[in-house]
């Protein structure tokens, strides 16, 4: 019986360590997939929020050990070619807010929810702007900035939602991480 | 003391690599948008988009099933608002079509007799597959949609996309089982069109704007608005006389009049889709007549002996 709970245990914790490992990638290409799904509400096309990089906000916040620079590439390298548009676009975009998101990220993170998503606001703004000049760079001045806005104001109204959700899966993975240490007798 | 001072190095070293690391992949970004200029090859990266449409299109598909009752909600909801008053314009429009059936009947009839009294050749047979878009791509930089259909169901590039309201797009990547079509009001989108009923030639150009613009209008032609276009076929790959949208007047920023099409289709809800699978011109030099067989495209007209004989008749 106590074996049998021991084994129970051991695999439980094998896959709370790939979830510890995976969860944030795995999410930001959940979010990848809503974004380019076929959806309408009332025979109209939503400008879609940018999924990713909501993802890519909150644990860039909360754990940047787990949204490491090569995972924010690979999420913008994946959207470029799902969605058909330039290759390095959004990787070029999301990097750049990313890198100035994580050197002020003293700023934002732990005070408080509001503090917070107005630091999401400045990420969809500066990810907005490395678009478009990377658009600018590609295409010629030939993008629509009306779309572009109501893209990232979207983005922006959706965070509070979205980024209570990725707190609930912080929270279990972070309890499966804790499974796996105590199973293995170590500590946090 | 030495394990203080390696755990330190540890720290500066996960630093430093975070550092190079961010410098490295914004240099790699960077070089790929570069190295695509400005799009003009459409082979560019090729290989490697048609490979991820491949993996890409059943995610989406399965993804699509539980969003899909999303928007099937919204449009129960939307086509039940105001139902009475639906129900009767849509009355009043039934009524019309009716008549417009009948006369396109009697004008079908016409046209397969007229075809048949000058033996009409040169017009391929169509096969038409239908799909669903499973991905769309309505950002600011790209119109695309992907579709679960390949290489293996028949798929090539360059065949048309319709809706049943009009022309949607063409293929422009396949991979076995996905491919991407290339929407009227993408950027790279160029289509040779013309005005029915006047038999004037122009080019639909996308510019990433709801609605495609009309350049290299013919000579002379002043379009109006609500002239209808449709596909002239000039450049051998899309068959001629898919209907596309009707001509809207607008003003350029520079204060100069332009001509845009109000698509019938609406790009930015599409559901399922139809394939044009045509056989493309061949152009005769890249088909030579076989000895054996001798030339069996010239077609003998009812009544001439010889084919080289000139044949004079009448309409009936």
């Amino acid at each position: 019986m106590s074996q049998g709970i021991t084994r129970l245990s051991s695999v439980a914790a094998q896959v709370g360590l790939f979830a510890w490992i995976g969860v944030p990638t795995l999410a930001s290409l959940l979010g990848l997939l809503i974004y380019v799904a076929p959806i309408h509400m009332f025979g109209m096309s939503i400008p879609m929020p940018l999924f990713p990089l909501m993802a890519i906000f909150f644990w860039a916040m909360a754990r940047p050990q787990l949204m490491p620079p090569f995972v924010v590439f690979a999420i913008g390298l994946i959207q470029d070619l799902i969605t058909g548009g330039p290759l390095g676009l959004w990787s070029f975009s999301y990097l750049c807010a990313y890198t100035i998101m994580t050197t002020q990220s003293d700023a934002f993170s732990g005070r408080g929810a509001g503090m917070l998503w107005a630091g999401f606001g400045l990420m969809v703004s500066l990810t907005m702007v490395a678009a478009a000049l990377a658009g600018v760079m590609v295409m010629g001045a030939k993008i629509d900035g009306y779309h572009l806005l109501a893209q990232g104001a979207s983005t922006f109204l959706v965070y509070p939602l979205a980024g209570r959700l990725y707190g609930r899966l912080q929270q279990t993975t972070q309890q499966a991480r804790r499974m796996y240490d105590i199973h293995h007798g170590m500590t946090l | 003391m030495a394990r203080r001072g390696s755990s330190g190095a540890m720290v500066w070293l996960r630093g430093f690599w975070a550092r190079v690391s961010i410098v490295l992949f914004i240099g790699i970004s960077v070089a790929l948008l570069l190295s695509q200029g400005n799009l003009d090859d459409p082979q560019s990266f090729n290989k490697i988009r048609v490979a991820a449409d491949d993996v890409a299109a059943p995610a989406m598909q399965a993804v699509d099933l539980p969003l899909g009752g999303l928007s099937n909600f919204g449009s129960w909801l939307s086509s039940n608002w105001n139902a009475a008053e639906r129900v009767r314009v849509l009355e009043a429009e039934n009524r019309a079509l009716r008549q417009w059936e009948s006369l396109s009947h009697a004008l079908h009839a016409k046209i397969l007799r007229y075809e048949q009294l000058l033996n009409m050749q040169g017009e391929p047979e169509v096969r038409v597959l239908s799909t669903r878009v499973v991905a769309e791509a309505h950002g600011p930089f790209v119109r695309s949609a992907l579709l679960r259909i390949g290489r293996d169901d028949g798929v090539s590039e360059g065949l048309a996309v319709v809706d049943p309201s009009g022309l949607i797009g063409r293929i422009v990547s396949v991979g076995k089982h996905s491919a991407r079509v290339l929407l009227v009001n993408d950027l790279n989108s160029r289509i040779p069109v013309v005005f029915q009923g006047a038999s004037v030639r122009a080019i639909l150009a996308g510019d990433n704007q709801r609605d495609p613009k009309l350049i290299y209008v013919g000579k002379g032609f002043v379009p109006k608005n609500g002239d209808r276009v449709s596909t002239s076929g000039d450049d051998g790959v899309l068959p001629s006389g898919i209907s596309i949208g009707e001509v809207v007047e607008v003003l350029n920023p520079d204060g100069s009049v332009g001509y845009r099409v109000q698509t019938y289709a609406n790009l930015s809800t599409m559901d399922f889709v139809q394939i044009l699978a045509r056989q493309p011109a061949v152009p005769p030099e890249l088909d030579p007549i076989s000895p054996e067989t001798g030339d069996q495209s010239i077609a003998i007209l009812p009544g001439a002996a010889d084919p080289s004989t000139p044949v004079t008749g009448e309409l009936q």
